[in-house]
């Protein structure tokens, strides 16, 4: 009897001290703030998990350069910037702002932000090409690159540029917590649940409405709309398409839907080891597959059939003279100039149909729906298929030895509002991401020099260059750009989706 | 008995050496350049060149030998580290300390339930056999025991957290967060286990000693109560030892529904992030809870039965 007892008081102890220190929050009642359901965790205490994404799009961080809803440059922490020579930009600070931790921003504290960041995070060392800079005056900073680089503004929009003060690292210059000069303070984090921010009153523009906006992890896709639904938090992101349809229908919820940077698409083969080798298949393919049947069957209607490979809406953007679009009998044509005939139905040649290893990862939701439409609708064709679902690092191994045909990936390439950043980095032949073993000396060419080239017809034409010989060439199968979906309580006002799909701007909202 | 409980913990810790090094050559042995793997989620999905994967390699100690990575981390983990996480670049043990006291709970007070569930339950249908109750809940268990828990899960939160707002619909912190992931689990689990007493009670009561009992007028109550229940519990606790395994595979998927911050989920995390340090935490940490409950088990047993002594 006595062992029973003891037996269930230590239970019981053990369960106290676990539970016993919180009670939170049930419900989302309170008017000054504002509860994110999320479906990644915000880790605010760490720098490389989300490549500071989350201290941009929650605003405790500033970039120097910010874009507008247009995805335009617009002064961010720098008020004006202008190139001094061609390898030197110089950027002029905003005057009177200051840090969570009550110091000044001025180019020393830039300086010293940007080594940081290049120091810990090997990805900006790339992306800014930074070979010295100068704290001319308080603030004046200048930048000097590598090579002209007329790209470094809109590079300087990423979220791993955001500026950190001082006391966000430790003495030995390792990150600890993120210190900024964005609207919203970081307050608390509890780990594997919550991150609170609150608002700071000393920031340099418009003070927001609310006090604190809650972000609350919510791995699971169904649990985090109904979290919404039973009315414990305000704010929903990634929800799955049913619930998007459900809850358009429902008064008590408004549902925001905008296309934003982001592209689904096919990555071809372009070595020996693969059919897609011959440009013919390649177009023959691009010809056979109907986006709109993606969308619809694949997606309930929320995306954007892609027929070209930056989104139209953006108008900066630039794009080739002519678009993909379903077209059976060119790819008829194309095939059997390849030497392929169509019997039974099938495309062969030498007694072999034509067949495709299709390869993709299931971690991001709509991957796997999109990439089993663009088999369906091959077979339909007459194009064998051979599906394969992996991780993102299983199927990448397979694709960096050329074990495959087509690849289906997602990418942002418009999110700093400059062509540049996914054209060198993925097609250009000496690119480090370029495992489609294409290779064209004139698209290589293109980008080089476009990167360097300042706004006007000569940018534009170099780009227009590189975007027709990316539709010529067809490296790619473009399939679906990205449509940005959030759903709040109809008490939420003014809130907007940021079409770089990486900025939540709640500066306006209020409830 | 000590030299034989020192033998069984012994082959405890054998079987432990065994699983940590077959977890360690499992993963190092997977398809894929892990060193590239682990610096793209550090920056953000995007490839990193060649060079900087040499680094990011050589820094991390990934070119040595495998026997060499393998005693590296076996020395660390004997001194309590654990390592630190590639993907969030915390020391894992914090995660950890979170998650184990998370899944305890749950494990305990899901068990605990599907015992008060199943017992009565067996007990009922021991003592009818053939009748309507039996029926009934010979179909309740079946069901109990196939449902599929995330469809099952997410019915409860519809019904307690939209429909009557009683419960959250996730997060911890609060008994009320605790409920629904205990029912979920433990309804999956009290099927099995009610079917399993319904069964050696029956056998139970068809031995003479019972027959003894009832001549000797003891009411039918008394026999089961009695003289029935003590001489199952013994198996009871060997199978409800062997149920852990059934809650730990319910607790992958409840957690995440429910956002319950416990080891299954940061076992399932960790793969889908192929941070490695976390994984060969979580294999080494669920088949150590494993053995030790089973060795916990006989333990009990013996304590509990003088006749098993000896077999300990």
């Amino acid at each position: 009897m006595i062992k029973r007892t003891l037996l269930g008081v230590a239970i019981a102890a053990l369960a106290l001290g676990t539970f016993g220190a919180t009670s939170q929050d049930a419900k989302a009642s309170d008017d000054n703030t504002l509860i994110i359901g999320t479906m990644w965790e915000s880790q605010p205490l760490a720098m490389k998990p989300r490549r500071s994404r989350f201290f941009n799009e929650s605003e405790i961080l500033d970039t120097l350069v910010k874009l507008d809803y247009d995805l335009k440059p617009i002064p961010g922490l720098a008020t004006s910037w202008e190139r001094v020579s061609p390898t030197v930009w110089r950027f002029n600070l905003r005057e009177n702002v200051v840090f969570h931790d009550g110091t000044k921003l001025d180019a020393e504290a830039v300086k010293f932000s940007l080594e940081r960041v290049v120091a810990l995070l090997p990805y900006a060392a790339d992306l800014l090409n930074i070979k010295s800079m100068t704290a001319v005056s308080p603030l004046v900073l200048e930048i000097e690159n590598t090579e002209p680089y007329a790209a470094l503004p809109n590079q300087l929009t990423d979220a791993i540029t955001v500026v950190y003060a001082k006391s966000s690292f430790d003495e030995a210059g390792e990150f600890v917590k993120p210190v900024g000069t964005g609207p919203w303070k970081f307050e608390e984090y509890r780990k594997q649940d919550r991150t609170i921010v609150t608002r700071f009153d000393g920031y340099w523009g418009e003070k927001p409405a609310l006090e604190k906006i809650v972000y609350r992890y919510i791995p699971d896709h169904n649990s985090r709309t109904l979290a919404l639904e039973a009315g414990e938090i305000d704010f929903v992101t990634n929800m799955l398409p049913s619930d998007v349809k459900r809850l358009s229908k429902d008064a008590d919820f408004k549902v925001y839907e905008q296309p934003t940077s982001g592209l689904y698409y096919g990555a071809f083969n372009a070595g020996d080891k693969s059919p897609l080798s011959d440009v013919r298949i390649r177009r023959a393919v691009n010809a056979l597959v109907d986006r709109n049947l993606i969308v619809e069957g694949a997606l309930d209607g929320i995306g954007e059939p892609a027929w070209e490979f930056f989104a139209p809406e953006f108008d900066w953007a630039p794009q080739a003279d002519s678009k993909y679009s379903l077209n059976p009998e060119r790819a008829a044509s194309l095939l059997t100039d390849a030497g392929y005939e169509k019997t039974d139905g099938k495309w062969t040649k030498d007694g072999e149909q034509l067949t495709l290893r299709i390869l993709s990862y299931t971690s991001r939701t709509e991957m796997p729906m999109i990439t089993e439409a663009m088999a369906a609708l091959l077979n339909q064709q007459g194009i064998a298929t051979d599906v394969q679902m992996y991780t993102w690092g299983g199927m990448l191994d397979l694709v960096k030895r050329g074990e495959y045909d087509i690849s289906v990936v997602f990418w942002t390439p418009e999110m700093t509002g400059h062509p540049d950043l996914h054209l060198k980095s993925q097609f250009h032949s000496k690119a480090g991401l370029n495992y489609q073993f294409w290779e064209n000396t004139e698209f290589d060419a293109a980008v080089d020099t476009g990167r360097t080239l300042d706004a006007g017809t000569e940018k534009d034409a170099t780009y227009k260059k590189a975007m027709n010989i990316l539709h010529d060439d067809a490296p790619i199968i473009p399939l679906v750009h990205k449509v940005f979906v959030v759903a709040a309580t109809k008490d939420v006002k003014g809130y907007r989706i940021h079409p770089s799909g990486f900025f939540f701007d709640f500066k306006n909202v209020s409830k | 008995m000590a030299s034989r409980l020192i033998a069984r913990m012994t082959h405890a810790l054998i079987l432990l050496f065994v699983v940590s090094v077959v977890g360690f050559a499992l993963l190092r042995l997977m398809p894929g350049d892990f060193a590239e793997i682990l610096l793209m989620a550090q920056m953000d999905g995007t490839l990193p060149d060649a060079s900087q994967v040499q680094q990011f390699a050589a820094s991390n100690g990934l070119d040595d030998p495998l026997p060499q990575q393998y005693a590296r981390w076996l020395f660390a983990l004997l001194q309590g580290d654990l390592g630190k996480s590639f993907i969030t670049d915390e020391p894992i043990i914090n995660d950890i300390a979170l998650r184990l006291g998370q899944s305890l709970i749950l494990a305990v007070l899901s068990l605990v339930t599907a015992l008060a569930i199943a017992i009565p339950l067996g007990v009922l249908c021991a003592r009818y056999p053939g009748s309507k109750i039996d029926r009934i809940a010979g179909m309740i268990s079946v069901i109990g025991m196939s449902i599929p828990n995330f469809w099952y899960a997410l019915l409860l939160a519809l019904l307690f957290s939209l429909v009557l707002g009683w419960l959250p619909t996730g997060g911890h912190g609060t008994w009320a967060h605790a409920v629904l992931p205990t029912l979920v689990i433990a309804t999956s689990v009290a099927g099995v286990l009610s079917r399993y007493v319904r069964g050696s009670l029956l056998e139970e009561l068809s031995k003479p000693y019972i027959r003894t009992a009832k001549a000797k007028g003891a009411s039918r109550l008394r026999t089961v109560l009695r003289h029935a229940i003590p001489n199952i519990a013994p198996g009871l606790l060997t199978f409800s030892g062997m149920q852990f395994a059934r809650i730990f595979d319910g607790m992958i998927i409840v957690e995440t529904l429910f956002a319950w911050p416990g080891i299954g989920r940061f076992l399932v995390e960790s793969l889908l992030n192929r941070d490695y340090p976390a994984i060969q935490a979580c294999f080494l940490l669920v088949a150590a809870s494993y053995i030790l409950v089973n060795l916990a088990v006989d333990i009990a047993i013996a304590l509990y039965d003088p006749r098993t002594r000896e077999i300990v």
